[in-house]
């Protein structure tokens, strides 16, 4: 089965194998490539040649495009600030002194649009088994970024105006999707931060009508729908399931297991929820392996699921902790062991290290989860082995395979952190990133 | 050792007005964090005349959310390296606070413990807070997770209302100290409130001389009228002065959202001071 086809099957509600895994590449896409935010998100080459090394290393069943809920308030005359870390923040609201309802129509030739749809086509091809995921800026965060923070003044003050805005926002949307949905994404995500920030009562009487006819509109056109909140929205997850969104995301604040009790009832599909901060970006590749298979130990019904990370991951995230989500979605009784192992191995397996200082030709050494089950791992083998190929007896190469307690023992005394990597003579060379022949070449003749 | 304060509160309900007051009075190496600027900037009258003071924004997003939590403990990170003493965090209007000393813990892990939370002041806008936090929960969040609630605008509302309001934030958090300001005006707290020193006994006085901007319209219409009453509005309590309106001479005097304009013979330059800033 092809990622593109469990994203389906899920979607749709139908049984699979496993869960989908949808690492949200956002700006991150661009640190494996050292280009900044900003450049990968105006720039469609450079967004290209970011996504096809985060589908090489990452392997998801779907992955976002692009990841900016700004896209749509940039079109709609908000100024934008650039970071160079993170998405753009909105600086103005263009109705913010006057309550008024805009007359912009969304184009495939507005904004930043263009570039979106030709990052699209480039990947197609290259990412063909992948559901392709395009992330539109929900109605309600969309009408704040027009109106700034009286929007919610206005639900007490003026709740026509708020209608009529969400109205015009929920318009705008339609307008994305089906940009979208002609351009050919597999699925279309209505990202909405603020609908955490009310109570479900003001969701029900402001929010409901918008979204239930938008998620109707996307089904319409035959495709599926995913609804992405942030922050503390537990208490709006029956309501978002009411508005028949074909699945939620949600991140770290929300408890995802009681949250699925509630998504099954109204059979949404669920997603999230790996933190991102203290787990993601500041964990090691055992604690993210950990965080996984615990959250799946503890869900119990296994369909109607995607795991990923709980909004777009920062930008710095390390590549070996997305790379070891994968593996414990794909491969999590082995990883069970491993993270076993790891914990067990102290007491006792002694390992002995080769004399790096007095060998007679370089030792390429390739620490790896399994080169056979993890395709990060698999790339990082296949650099060495073609190195082999072209050095022949000039040079020795081993692979040492994490899911083997002897090789966690050697993994720990040689002091290697993450996986994959590429030790030459005992010392530290690629971690993570695959190098290219080239990089490879170069490394081993400091070592002939 | 650095200490760390936090200042919370809806848009509006005076949290830069209290900042600035603070950063006026304190005499030590200050850096603050501002989580978004609004309408009312930090004053930057204040930052030029002082040197000690350092200013930090984090945009798109409540601090206290997994998308900018990073952010924040980075900021906490860099300042660990600086020569100051205490660092004021003015959250955003819609922040959730509750996550605040796991963040610093986060921070402290990075930074040799550099960090000491003292505590959290939330400014309570008394016109509206009972309405919306019912809509919007991270108003409560911050009235729970506060060491002191200052009921700020309190001369806008009746005194049934303030009952009704203390009545409910003591409910919400019955450790908390309560304070009562009006007019936005900080100058006469009680000096551990204005400086957010922890725990200090309540001291409920009015206060003093209103703080004033004055600013200089071009020519209006009534568009343009209409639009800078909304501004001033949302600046200040008070404005009078004089414009000029259609090509006439006009003096202007708005209390709230209620003008009144009337017209002059004598050329007056245009120009309209804004009493009591909120």
């Amino acid at each position: 089965m092809t990622g593109k086809e469990r994203v389906s099957k899920i979607m749709n509600h139908e049984k699979i194998d496993k869960p989908a895994w949808i690492p949200f590449t956002g700006v991150h896409a661009g640190s494996l490539k050292g280009y900044s935010a900003q450049e990968v998100l105006t720039d469609s080459s450079k967004l290209t040649e970011s996504l096809i090394e985060a589908h090489k290393l990452y392997q998801p069943d779907g992955m976002p495009v692009i990841f900016d809920l700004q896209i749509e308030a940039e079109i709609l005359g908000c100024k934008l600030l650039w970071a160079e870390k993170a998405p753009p923040s909105v600086t103005t609201h263009p109705c913010s002194s006057d309550k008024e309802i805009l007359k912009i129509d969304i184009t495939k030739e507005s904004g930043r649009i263009p570039m979106v749809l030709e990052t699209l086509e480039n990947l197609k091809e290259k990412a063909k088994d992948t559901s392709l995921f395009g992330i539109i800026c929900g109605p309600f965060t969309l009408a704040s970024h027009l109106r700034g923070n009286d929007i919610f003044m206005d639900m007490f003050d003026d709740p026509d105006y708020i209608h009529q805005l969400m109205a015009y926002t929920t318009k705008v949307a339609k307008q994305m999707t089906k940009i979208y949905i002609d351009a050919g994404f597999d699925v279309i995500s209505v990202v909405d931060p603020l609908v955490s920030q009310i109570s479900s009562e003001h969701f029900e009487e402001f929010l409901s009508i918008y979204f239930t006819e938008l998620f109707d509109f996307i089904r319409e056109n035959n495709k599926p729908s995913g609804f992405f909140v942030c922050g503390n929205a537990t208490r709006n997850i029956e309501v978002m399931c009411k508005t028949k969104p074909n699945s939620i995301f949600m991140d770290e604040n929300i408890d995802m297991v009681a949250a699925k009790v509630i998504t099954d009832k109204y059979n949404v599909a669920v997603g999230g929820n790996i933190p991102l901060t203290s787990v993601m970006l500041f964990g090691t590749q055992q604690d993210n392996m950990q965080f996984v298979v615990g959250l799946l130990d503890k869900l119990e019904n296994k369909q109607n699921l995607f795991i990923s990370p709980g909004c777009d991951m920062p930008y710095e995230t390390p590549a070996e902790n997305i790379i070891a989500v994968r593996q414990a979605i794909y491969e999590t009784e082995s990883v069970r062991e491993i993270i076993a192992n790891y914990e067990a191995v102290d007491d006792g397996i002694e390992v002995e290290l080769p004399d790096y200082a007095n060998l007679k030709k370089p030792l390429v050494e390739v620490f790896t989860l399994d080169s056979a089950t993890c395709a990060a791992c698999t790339y990082m083998m296949g650099a060495g082995l073609a190195a082999k190929e072209i050095y022949g007896d000039k040079i020795d190469i081993e692979e040492y395979k994490i899911i083997y307690k002897e090789n966690i023992a050697r993994i720990k005394k040689v002091g290697v952190t993450n996986l994959p990597c590429v030790y030459i003579n005992g010392e530290l060379q690629f971690s993570s990133i695959i190098p290219s022949p080239e990089e490879l070449k170069v490394a081993i003749d400091n070592y002939i | 050792m650095k200490n760390i304060y936090l200042v919370t509160g809806f848009l509006g309900a005076g949290k830069t007005s209290f900042v600035n007051n603070f950063l006026k009075n304190y005499n030590k190496k200050v850096a603050v964090i501002v989580n978004e600027f609004g309408e009312i900037n930090i004053d930057s009258k204040i930052i030029h005349s002082k040197e000690n003071i350092r200013i930090h924004e984090i945009n798109n997003g409540s601090i206290f959310c997994c998308c900018r939590m990073l952010e924040f403990a980075n900021a906490l990170v860099e300042m660990a390296k600086l020569d100051i003493e205490t660092i004021v965090v003015e959250a955003s209007g819609l922040a959730d606070p509750a996550n605040l000393e796991d963040i610093i813990s986060g921070a402290n892990a990075r930074c040799d413990n550099e960090y000491s939370f003292m505590g959290s002041l939330c400014l309570v806008d008394a016109r509206n807070y009972l309405k919306l936090s019912t809509a919007l929960p991270a108003l409560v969040s911050q009235v729970q997770n506060s060491n002191y609630l200052l009921i700020n605008k309190s001369d806008l509302v009746d005194e049934k209302q303030i009952v009704l309001l203390e009545k409910e934030l003591k409910e919400k958090n019955p450790k908390a100290q309560i304070i009562k300001t009006t007019y936005g005006r900080f100058d006469e707290l009680p000096h551990e409130i204005k400086e957010l020193k922890p725990s200090s006994p309540s001291l409920n006085t009015p206060m003093a001389r209103p703080d004033t901007k004055v600013i200089h319209p071009k020519p209006l219409n009534q568009k343009r009228l209409d639009r800078l009453i909304n501004k001033i509005s949302k600046k200040a309590y008070r404005a009078k002065g004089f414009v000029t309106l259609d090509g006439k001479k006009k003096y202007i005097d708005i209390v709230g959202d209620q003008l009144t304009l009337s017209d002059i013979d004598e050329a007056h330059r245009d120009e309209i001071v804004l009493l009591n800033i909120k």
